[in-house]
């Protein structure tokens, strides 16, 4: 029998049978805090790749939970030989699809990093979104810098998560299965005739953001705090996503 | 100031552009990058002149004004559907900037950012 810590398998089966069983949430974290040293570790084995630590390890975090949501009981597999590949997998896809699509010097690549936190950090300060000069200044570069810095990130690729996951990643199910199952709006915004062709042709998270953005008039701070992802990651997103319906529109 | 910009794969050079006047107006960030967003989209649905379009920006005291014009020869309309029922290209538009136009003729999209609202873009 595996144990980590002071918790053994048996223990952590039990308490996910707590959690799904009788929805008993407390028993869930607990299980997520059991595995925290294991996400840890993993994560550290992916650093210096250009990512900060925080973030391999949230990325990791997600995996984790992931697999705890997944993981079939009935089937005679400790839950740490589940959880271990999702994690890597997780990992693996974060490096994959959110890589750098051209090769981009890397005093450009670590500014880029540097102003996402800042962008993240003065809209909460200020109470709203910060200008190139001060961005600049907090950064200690020149304003020329920062734009340049700001249009290689729109080489940060986003590439699609429809993809189906490869086998030795996890789960075995698509990445948009995972990541957000809530059809909040979806179904009123195409009662509406939202673009209803082009819609289709993005994927549900793709959606959610746009239904955000232009029916319901949130900024991409107030949506990057709704789905749980970075402001700039938002703008990426709605990017695609306009392309797409661009295309959609342009074509029929 | 004009430029006349393929609309394949010189979209960059638009954002940046973009992005030195929205810098000097002092707008915020998201306000930026909202402008640079409409630019795209509108380049991609004027129809273009031989691959090309033009992109024109104009800075006043209260903001920023870009036309994004393509050929003579189409029909503007055709590309931005007045769905009033529901969400078109325009109505994308009109949430990125505060003022969207379409002059029919020459054709061409006529983008405005204001200062005072780029300025004061809320926290989330």
């Amino acid at each position: 029998m595996t144990s980590t810590g002071s918790v053994s398998e048996t223990d952590r089966r039990a308490l996910l049978r707590a959690y799904r069983e009788k929805g008993d949430v407390a028993a869930r974290d607990r299980l997520i805090e059991s595995f925290i040293p294991v996400v840890r570790s993993i994560a550290y084995r992916y650093a210096g790749r250009g990512e900060q630590i925080d973030d391999l390890e949230q990325v990791a975090s997600v995996g984790l939970i992931k697999a705890i949501e997944r993981f079939d009981l009935d089937r005679d597999v400790e839950l740490m030989t589940y959880v271990f590949p999702t994690v890597v997998g997780e990992l693996k896809r974060h490096f994959r699809d959110r890589g750098w699509s051209v090769t981009v010097p890397r005093r450009l690549k670590e500014l880029h990093y540097r102003l996402s936190r800042l962008i993240e950090e003065m809209t909460a300060t200020l109470g709203r979104s910060p200008t190139i000069a001060e961005l600049a200044e907090e950064a200690g570069v020149d304003e020329e810098d920062v734009v340049e810095a700001l249009e290689v990130g729109r080489a940060y690729a986003s590439r699609s998560l429809s993809r189906a996951l490869d086998s030795d990643e996890g789960a075995g199910a698509e990445l948009i299965d995972m990541i957000d199952d809530e059809e909040h709006g979806y179904e009123a915004a195409e009662n509406r005739h939202l673009l209803a062709t082009g819609l289709k042709a993005l994927d549900e998270r793709e959606r959610r953001i746009i239904q955000l953005r232009f029916v319901e008039g949130l900024t991409q701070s107030q949506i990057a705090v709704e789905i749980g992802i970075s402001q700039m990651h938002v703008s990426r997103l709605i990017r695609r996503a306009l392309e797409r319906l661009s295309e959609e529109i342009v074509d029929r | 100031m004009s430029i006349v910009l393929p609309v394949e794969g010189f979209v960059n050079v638009a954002r940046l552009i973009t992005a030195g006047f929205g810098s000097q107006l002092e707008f915020g960030f998201e306000a930026i990058d909202d402008l640079q967003l409409a630019i795209e989209l509108a380049l991609r649905s004027v129809p273009a002149r031989d691959g090309y379009a033009t992109v024109a920006l104009a800075s006043d005291a209260d903001g920023l004004t870009v036309t994004i014009s393509g050929a003579e020869e189409q029909p503007l309309d055709q590309r931005f559907p007045d769905g009033a029922e529901g969400l078109d290209l325009l109505s994308c538009l009109g949430r990125l900037v505060d003022s969207v136009d379409v002059v029919e003729g020459t054709p061409a999209v006529v983008l405005r950012k204001n200062r005072d609202a780029a300025r004061v873009v809320p926290a989330a």
